[in-house]
């Protein structure tokens, strides 16, 4: 069952271009004194293959969720103040951006390490898939990191 | 009992299809049973579901989740976002 009390999924999951400078100005700090802005963008070769463009799709309310609380436990392990994440789902160009982590933090090394541990716990726990279109007119979806229930 | 299945990432192309609803008769069913029946249905065979996730509504199951009626599941075969 959905949460009912749950905020909108589009505030983690969006087919509209990622506004990172709207996720700095929403995790606004004044007692932050580091700020990691982590993209990850659509590249044009892939294991030998040039790529066109990119389809990400997503079970929009569970990765929703995993993000929401994803950014929970960054404030819980890390000294981090404040932690947005948000992934982008549909058609995207090249240097088009996928997903954004953004981390506030009081000193450099805690922002890092936590961006750091966001995009990499990101990457195994979101219900996301790409699938990628090639110059030469194939498409695949690439092999992937198996979800585990808790 | 009626569930709504959905496929994910490649399963739908190996399915062929989105999803699909299917009629369970013999209850207490669970995920991993539902499974075992798509495996028959729409893939051919369980080694297609070879690490497959699944999950009930918004959340992320094991096989042995029991199933109700309406439930939306998912098939969630490794991801690759990011």
């Amino acid at each position: 069952m959905s949460d009912a009390g749950a905020p909108p999924a589009e505030r983690w999951i969006t087919s509209e271009p990622l506004d990172t400078d709207a996720l700095v100005r929403e995790t606004a700090d004044e007692g932050s004194g580091a700020l990691v802005v982590f993209c990850g963008t659509v590249r044009s070769e892939n294991r030998g293959r040039r790529v066109e463009g990119l389809d990400y799709e997503a079970h929009e309310e569970l990765a929703a969720k995993v993000l929401r609380e994803l950014e929970e436990e960054v404030l819980e392990a890390f000294e981090a103040r404040r932690c947005r994440l948000q992934h982008r789902v549909g058609e995207l160009e090249l240097g088009e951006a996928s997903v954004a982590v953004v981390v506030r933090a009081a000193h450099r090394d805690e922002a890092f390490a936590a961006a750091r541990w966001a995009i990499d716990e990101l990457k195994e726990r979101i219900p996301v898939w790409k699938e990628e279109h090639y110059a030469d007119g194939g498409s695949a979806h690439l092999d992937g990191t198996p979800l585990e229930a808790e | 009992m009626k569930v709504a299945v959905r496929y994910y990432g490649r399963l739908k192309e190996l399915a062929g299809r989105d999803g699909r609803e299917v009629e369970l008769e013999e209850a207490p069913a669970t995920v991993g049973e539902l499974a075992g029946r798509l495996a028959e249905l729409d893939f051919a065979g369980p080694g297609e579901l070879e690490g497959v996730a699944y999950s009930v509504g918004d959340e992320l199951v094991g096989p042995d989740r029991a199933l109700d009626d309406g439930d939306e599941v998912g098939l969630l075969p490794p991801v690759s976002g990011g």
